[in-house]
């Protein structure tokens, strides 16, 4: 194994290789710093031109993009409180009111330092129990991720600020629309043009939901940029002195660790993992200012947890063949099309193979660092781009964006449409961020309580003959009941994320 | 509304202006058949990148570029199933410089979706390339060796086995629904799977009693010896798997694989279809499409145009009487 | 928001809810089931804080609008309408003229609308954006841009 290890580096360190990986960050950091270009498009844009490379450089550039373009997601949402990608979404609920205090920099420079903490743990994961591991994932079944799915959705009670009513008629609008499309049991619902089939696209729909109420309001108030305050100009340090480390460093553990296990579990991914780890630091974190109006370690927290869940979730990709994401999606399409098979045999026929990738990601991640300090300067700038310029320039690469994902007009209109739904739920007082949840929980709750009814038989011999199951629901009903006791006890303002 | 007219007059107008500024350019000589192809050809793929029918395309489409000698592009036009990127390539200008990669999804959607804009009447086709074929797969641990111990087991113990199903019709399942069919079983459905790799996983940790997959999804999972496959829906042995024998062989008529192929908007003229044809006979002929299709672990299996056309048509009609007995035909 | 605005918004959540159960009523239990108890809740919870809402004083109201923003001055509103009115027109022109010529022209309208007077601003944004989309997305990405119907 050690051999392996050694030769992995030799092989990832080739200049070829690390000049490829340098590469993929930069483009990660375009597109997911551009509200509407998302990594994924990237990557499914960038599949084919990988064909002609060797396997090994292939799949070393389509991670370096991942993993960067889902730290890079955090910049926007910090600096124009739009998530460049879903997983950045726990990220502007502190990185925004971060940077609209003038801290924009703070913000981006301890995401990216918690993105890379998390990434690491994701790679030590990847290259010392990723064989392990696979083999239990397999036993992870329908009753375990509904389990764990509810216990996602239960977050929405303590996450989102304002009233827990407007909070749930969010999530139940996102849980609607995640049944638009095919049923479980194949038959399609709601379909009232084909193109809906699918469903309703994530992606498009992330864009339309964030970027479009940003921009309106940027109108509709005649502000001339995002952040009226001017950036502070003392030299901002944190996280570049030890007493910062002595404070914070507990966080970044435990959100790294609960990262790396949420990218491992099949059904949860970045996304949930930021959201889980954001939750956990805001129910020990007792500082000021309070959580939701721009505590450092809420970002902390959602940068390390989604990085974390990133390069973690290639272990039931590879292992197993399983797919957790879209991105995980167009790996697994990067190893075929190299004529290699995910799944068990991988390890064993490919094994330099295997070990490249699994060192590369420490090489990645360590490019990514520090490009991305080196950008956070002037990434951060962003959010001072007068309105007359923003405004053109973000509608039309947030709608090109949009097509881009599935080369797909009718996604163009869905991006719009979701626009104007979160306008017109934001200007009610409502967020947004609950309706995202609830629409990548949604499909997953459902179809998985319908597969475990059909494998098990009924709703109790689901639950009580699989404990892990049984463990996590207990869990989410724990955590809802502690959410709501402490709604009760602190007085909740009414603001709107 | 009489100024909307009156623009729409204007629209037209400059329209037919514009046409005729085109066909003032273009060489009068209409006698001959146009030169073709001149500028890059696009073929539309329904399916995401990276895909089995993406990967084939592109598999394919650097051969084409080499006898088309103009560049050869494969656009992805997900969504739907596979239903949004056909009716783009169904509804695009039938010049040749739009072409579609069809497969089995062509013909399973008109039957079974609402609203559908298209059927096989909308294409021309230039020829089959590969055919993958479906399988049926049990986990190692499964007590069933051979399809007969299953299908006995399956007629005394109605609804016990547990069959995956994926929403929309993969080829693999309605494999999975003829066999069931031919063979008098009735299941347990399990529906709401993903694909193909879901399946096969539910499969190995006995959440379901077997799973349907191509050769692709099985190829790792049969080498390390978890899976164990029981039939084949291809008409003859896989070279792939030799020893696995085809449902035919054992009694069941069921033959539902994956054909993919080259096809063209219903109008494209003649002359295209002519210079398309020779392209991809040409194609099919070369090593380096064998060695490139062997990567991603299909094989080359050219039909030409009568041939595939003829076996679309027919396997669209078998389709349809398939799913009207199901009663899931729209 | 004002206070109407909030309670047209209840009011579409429940208007919009009821017509989908109706015309999902025929779906099998085990397909509606599930999405009818989701817009159920949705309506219900709806109906409540539409009813907070009439019920909620006049005071109430003066203490919430100090909190929010500040209130946007009259006619901003015209030009939400505009942006999302040109917005569409926008996308909708996209299989009429082409992705790159509407977006050219859209963002060379909006730069104007929002105040911007110096001609080589308003030339210099539509050109380099419309450069740099040909250039990344259509010649090295091949992303299939919709074309227009007079450039097919």
């Amino acid at each position: 194994m050690a051999h392996l290890i050694l030769q992995g580096f030799a092989a990832s360190l080739s200049p070829v290789n690390v000049a490829l990986m340098a590469l993929g960050v930069v483009i990660g950091i375009v597109f997911a710093s551009l509200p509407g270009l998302t990594g994924a498009a990237a990557m499914t844009m960038l599949l084919p031109l990988s064909y002609g490379m060797p396997a090994v450089s292939a799949v070393l550039l389509l991670i370096a993009i991942w993993n960067a373009a889902v730290w890079a997601g955090a910049v926007p949402a910090i600096v124009m409180n739009i998530p460049g990608t879903s997983a950045a979404a726990a990220t502007l609920l502190d990185g925004h009111p971060l940077a609209m205090k003038g801290h924009a920099q703070r913000a981006i420079r301890t995401s990216i330092i918690g993105a890379f903490v998390g990434s690491i743990a994701a790679a030590i994961a990847l290259l010392f129990v990723a064989p392990l591991i696979g083999n239990v994932v397999i036993y992870l079944g329908p009753a375990e991720i509904f389990a764990f799915a509810s216990f996602g959705l239960t977050l929405v009670v303590s996450i989102t600020r304002g009233t827990l009513a407007k909070s749930i008629i969010s999530v139940l609008i996102g849980l609607f629309v995640g049944t638009i499309g095919f049923a479980p049991s194949g038959f399609a619902r709601f379909v009232f043009t084909p193109n809906l089939l699918s469903g309703v696209a994530l992606i498009p729909a992330l864009i339309g939901l964030f970027t479009f109420p940003e921009l309106i309001n940027l109108i509709h108030h005649r502000r001339p940029r995002i952040v009226q305050v001017e950036p502070s100009n003392e030299r901002d340090l944190f996280l570049f002195r030890a007493q910062d480390w002595a404070r914070h460093w507990f966080n970044f553990v435990r959100s790294a660790v609960i990262g790396v296990f949420m990218g491992i579990h099949p059904g949860a991914g970045p996304t949930i993992s930021s959201f889980i780890t954001y939750n956990e630091a805001r129910r020990v974190n007792k500082s000021d200012p309070p959580f939701g109006e721009g505590n450092i370690d809420g970002v902390i927290a959602s940068d390390t947890g989604a990085n974390a869940a990133v390069l973690s979730g290639l272990i039931p990709a590879f292992t197993l063949g399983i797919p957790g994401s879209v991105d995980t999606v167009i790996i697994i399409a990067a190893l075929t099309l190299h004529g290699l098979q995910p799944g068990p045999t991988l390890f064993l026929q490919h094994a330099a193979f295997v070990y490249t990738i699994f060192t590369g990601a420490f090489v990645a991640n360590i490019l990514m660092l520090v490009i991305g300090l080196f950008a956070a300067r002037w990434t951060a700038k962003l959010a001072l781009v007068p309105t007359r310029f923003l405004l053109p320039i973000v509608t039309v690469v947030a709608l090109v964006g949009a097509f881009a994902v599935n080369n797909n007009w009718f996604d163009v209109l869905i991006a719009l449409l979701a626009g104007l739904l979160g306008y017109g739920l934001r200007s009610m007082g409502i967020s947004t961020v609950p309706l995202l949840l609830g629409l990548i929980l949604g499909p997953i709750l459902e179809t998985n309580l319908y597969q475990a009814l059909q494998v098990y038989g009924s709703i109790w011999a689901a639950i009580f003959t699989r404990p892990i199951a049984l463990a996590f629901l207990l869990l989410s009903v724990g955590s809802l009941v502690h959410a709501l006791i402490s709604r009760r006890h602190h007085k909740v303002g009414t603001d709107v994320v | 509304m009489a100024r909307k007219f009156r623009g729409g007059v204007g629209a037209s107008a400059a329209l037919g202006f514009a046409a005729s500024m085109v066909l003032m350019a273009l060489p009068t000589a209409s006698a001959a058949a146009p030169k073709y192809p001149t500028r890059p050809i696009e073929i539309i793929v329904p399916y995401a990148a990276g895909g089995g029918v993406d990967q084939t395309a592109r598999a394919l489409a650097p051969i084409l570029q080499q006898e088309l000698k103009v560049p050869v592009i494969v656009s992805d036009i997900p969504g739907a199933g596979s239903i949004t990127g056909t009716s783009v390539a169904s509804d695009s200008v039938a010049d040749g410089y739009t072409l579609f990669f069809d497969s089995p999804g062509i013909i399973d959607a008109p039957w079974i979706e609402r609203g559908v804009p298209f059927g096989p009447q909308s294409f021309k086709y230039v020829g089959q390339i590969t055919y993958i074929p479906n399988y049926l797969a049990v986990s190692v641990t499964s007590p069933f060796k051979t399809l007969k111990q299953l299908v006995a087991y399956g007629r005394k113990h109605p609804n016990k086995l547990k069959a995956p199903f994926t929403a929309g019709w993969p080829s693999t399942d309605v494999m999975g629904a003829e066999f069931a069919f031919d063979a008098h079983l009735k299941f347990t459905t399990v529906s709401g799977f993903t694909g193909g790799p879901a399946e096969l996983l539910s499969a190995i940790a006995g959440r379901t009693s077997f799973s349907y997959n191509n050769t692709g999804e099985v190829l790792s999972d049969v080498r390390a010896g978890k899976v164990r496959l029981l039939a084949t829906s291809a008409p003859t042995r896989s070279p792939v798997f030799p020893n696995i024998p085809t449902f035919e062989q054992q009694g069941f008529p069921v033959a539902v694989g994956v054909w993919q192929g080259l096809a063209a908007p219903a109008k494209t003229p003649q002359y295209v279809m002519n210079v398309l044809d020779k392209a991809l006979a040409e194609a099919a002929k070369s090593p380096e499409l064998k060695k490139n299709f062997a990567k991603i672990g299909i094989t080359v299996d050219y039909l030409n145009s009568p041939e595939t056309t003829k076996l679309i048509y027919s396997e669209y009609k078998s389709d349809g009487a398939l799913f009207k007995k199901l009663g899931v035909a729209k | 928001m004002t206070r109407l605005g909030e309670k047209v918004g209840y009011a579409a959540m429940i208007v919009g809810a009821a017509v989908l159960i109706y015309v999902s009523r025929s779906y099998a239990l085990q397909d509606g089931a599930y999405p009818h108890i989701v817009l159920a809740l949705l309506a219900i919870l709806a109906a409540v804080a539409l009813y907070n809402s009439f019920k909620a004083s006049q005071q109430d109201l003066q203490r919430e609008e100090a909190a929010t923003e500040p209130k946007a001055e009259s006619g901003a509103m015209w030009h939400v309408v505009i942006y999302i009115g040109l917005t569409l027109l926008f996308i909708l022109s996209w299989n009429w003229i082409g992705t790159l010529p509407a977006a050219f022209l859209f963002s060379g309208v909006l730069v104007v609308l929002n105040g911007e007077r110096r001609i080589w601003m308003i030339i210099a944004l539509p050109v380099l954006l419309t450069v740099v989309l040909y250039v990344v997305f259509q010649s090295f990405l091949y992303l299939p841009l919709p074309r227009g119907f007079f450039l097919r």
